[in-house]
């Protein structure tokens, strides 16, 4: 659970949500803006923001909870073990340091690497990411390198020291279709090499079939379906999944009226106590306003929090 | 959709716009030819820096061609100044990518709705309040809501203002630049609904323009691909995505993830576009190209597939 403290009082924006993730698989966390994906994966990393705060729940890496550990336990778990890519690679990346720099860190803190070595280690980096010349652009700064090279960094960074389990934030949304194609495809290499769990944050539903094993789609801070990629997407057991795979204008009939969900997604201040999704539920009916449906687990991998999972399932 | 083409509401021919950039000539726009009948969507797609932007700027008539011309039937509306110039242009109106910074928070519906009507004084209605209440119904508010401010709607319904408030002049052409992108999945369709209801109603005319090709796929009759400040490839919508002449076009369409995703064969371009300050000569695609011999160091021929379908390349597809 995530609460933000705001002026107007404090707001419930992460309520339940659970998953896990096994090393070489990848999770996605799907949902539009706002669903409190993101802010699920910085409190996973400890970088909420000041207004928010870890209200509830757990998050094990192995058997440590994560959500405990003090600042020093932070620092020691972060990069060896947990890393995270996030979307805006001019943001995250220190501006005014060369960026060879900022990648031998790692190296000189974790595994108290002298400048030269760790220099070294950076530059083979460098290249194993694909920036072309490493050795010559170690001493570059970010802004002299175009959004896919960034991004590129930013990836060689939160893969320096072997992580399990990889976090990345809409790691592409940023970037041009065929740039993209290339970090996707430069993520499954450094996984599959590495043996990482990765747990790939997006609102994109063409990324999560092509790139995810399993998926958790989250509405309105809560986790409302999850289960392996293609089986949730080829039958949908949530409405609310089902609505937005048929919005996707790629089976759509030309010059058919797309089958759209109604109304948009909920304010923090004013999700209702039932079911997140009822005012937008075509299947919507009193027990939803009552009783807020819990993420059942089907015994197949899969669970769908919804009161009319099994109708749906054979509709 | 219209197999013999309607009459074209404009057409952009040889268009060449080069900015100056330091000491360097940046050519934004290499001689391109676009033309959009009417009551039809081209979509227009490519990659940042292609000179998607400033193809709008132009047909918009905000910026000035150093070369070609745009015609609106008989007339090119750059030979006209002032006033005359200003007649012109309500004829083309824009909708934004994104309805947050495009809507001045301080105004309201009513306010941001009618606002094209203070510039274009001699085409406002008579009656500007009983028409900005028909324009809201037309978009999907209520007439109640015209005395609201932005803050009060959600991401999609400020797209629809922002429909509202480019329909006010009446245009023929409306240049939507990337009109859904910034808005939820869920959300997105029913704009995309709304805007080809417009078209069917009102006869209007769209330059669509987008990054996302199942979105193109879906709302365009007819697709112009653009690199590096030339159209690469053109032709009816499905014939370019079935049967792509360009090799861009296919690497393109092959990158852009699917939900049914195919194993295998995906075209992974090498490098990154480059500067449009330093175009590789001939063939701009060539630097990036797995067909590039040494003969696309040579402006490429035109490759005609059919009736309207063209690729430049000198190894098409």
């Amino acid at each position: 659970m995530v609460d933000l403290h705001t002026p107007g009082g404090v707001l419930r924006a992460v309520d339940d949500v659970s998953f896990t993730v096994q090393k070489g698989r990848t999770l996605a966390l799907l949902g539009e803006s706002g669903c409190g994906k993101s802010l699920t994966a910085q409190s996973i990393v400890g970088l909420l923001d000041p207004v928010a705060e870890v209200s509830g729940g757990a998050a094990f890496l192995g058997e440590t909870d994560v959500l405990t550990l003090d600042r020093a336990g932070r620092r020691e778990i972060a990069g060896p073990k947990l890393a995270i890519v996030f979307q805006d690679a001019l943001t995250a990346l220190n501006p005014v340091q060369p960026v060879g720099r900022q990648l031998a860190e790692p190296f000189r803190i974790h595994r108290g690497l002298s400048r030269r070595a760790a220099r070294a280690e950076a530059i083979e980096l460098m290249g194993r990411v694909g920036i072309p010349e490493p050795a010559a652009r170690y001493r570059s700064y970010p802004h002299q390198f175009s959004g896919g090279m960034r991004q590129r960094l930013l990836i060689a960074m939160a893969v320096a020291l072997g992580p399990d389990v990889l976090l990345a934030d809409e790691p592409t949304t940023a970037l041009d279709v065929t740039v993209q194609a290339q970090i996707m495809q430069l993520l499954r290499d450094l996984q599959t090499e590495r043996d990482m769990a990765v747990v790939l944050i997006t609102h994109d539903l063409a990324l999560v079939a092509e790139r995810a094993d399993d998926v958790a789609v989250m509405y309105a801070g809560n986790v409302v379906e999850t289960g392996p990629v293609r089986e949730v997407f080829d039958h949908p057991r949530h409405p609310y999944t089902k609505g937005l795979l048929d919005s996707v204008p790629e089976h759509a009939r030309k010059g058919v009226p797309l089958p759209a969900v109604a109304g948009s997604p909920p304010e923090l201040s004013l999700i209702p106590s039932g079911c997140v999704f009822q005012a937008r539920c075509p299947l919507a009916a009193d027990r939803c306003v009552q009783e807020r449906p819990q993420l059942e687990p089907a015994g197949d991998g899969r669970a769908a929090a919804c009161h009319f999972a099994e109708e749906l399932t054979h509709a | 959709m219209p197999e013999v083409l309607a009459p074209p509401v404009l057409t952009a021919s040889g268009l060449r716009k080069t900015f100056r950039v330091g000491r360097k000539d940046l050519t934004a726009l290499d001689g391109v030819d676009l033309s959009i009948g009417r009551g039809e969507t081209v979509g227009l797609v490519g990659e940042s820096g292609c000179g998607k932007s400033t193809l709008a700027r132009v047909l918009l008539m905000l910026a000035r061609p150093d070369a070609g011309t745009v015609r609106f039937g008989e007339v090119d509306p750059f030979t006209l100044r002032g006033k005359e110039l200003l007649a012109w242009r309500r004829r083309v109106q824009m909708v934004f990518q994104d309805p947050y910074a495009s809507l001045n928070e301080r105004m309201t519906a009513e306010e941001l709705i009618g606002e094209p009507w203070r510039t274009h004084r001699d085409a406002a209605p008579a009656d500007r309040a009983a028409r900005v209440r028909e324009l809201l119904e037309l978009v999907g508010l209520r007439a109640a809501d015209a005395h609201r401010y932005p803050g009060e709607f959600s991401g999609g319904q400020r797209q629809r203002i922002g429909i509202a408030r480019a329909l006010a002049l009446n245009p023929d052409l409306i240049v939507c630049d990337e009109p859904v992108s910034a808005l939820d999945l869920s959300v997105q369709a029913q704009v995309l609904n709304l805007l080809a209801e417009l078209q069917r109603e009102l006869g209007v005319s769209y330059l669509f323009i987008s990054h996302d090709l199942s979105v193109v796929r879906h709302v365009a009759d007819r697709v112009s691909v653009m690199y590096l400040g030339k159209v690469v490839e053109e032709g009816p919508t499905e014939e370019v995505f079935d049967r792509p002449v360009h090799p861009y076009t296919a690497a393109l369409m092959s990158a852009a993830p699917t939900l049914s995703p195919q194993e295998g064969e995906r075209i992974l371009l090498r490098g990154e576009i480059p500067s449009p300050l330093d175009p590789p000569s001939g063939c701009r695609f060539r630097t990036r190209c797995w067909k590039a011999t040494a003969e696309c160091a040579e402006p490429p021929p035109v490759e005609i597939r059919s009736a309207g379908h063209f690729g430049l390349c000198h190894h098409p597809l």
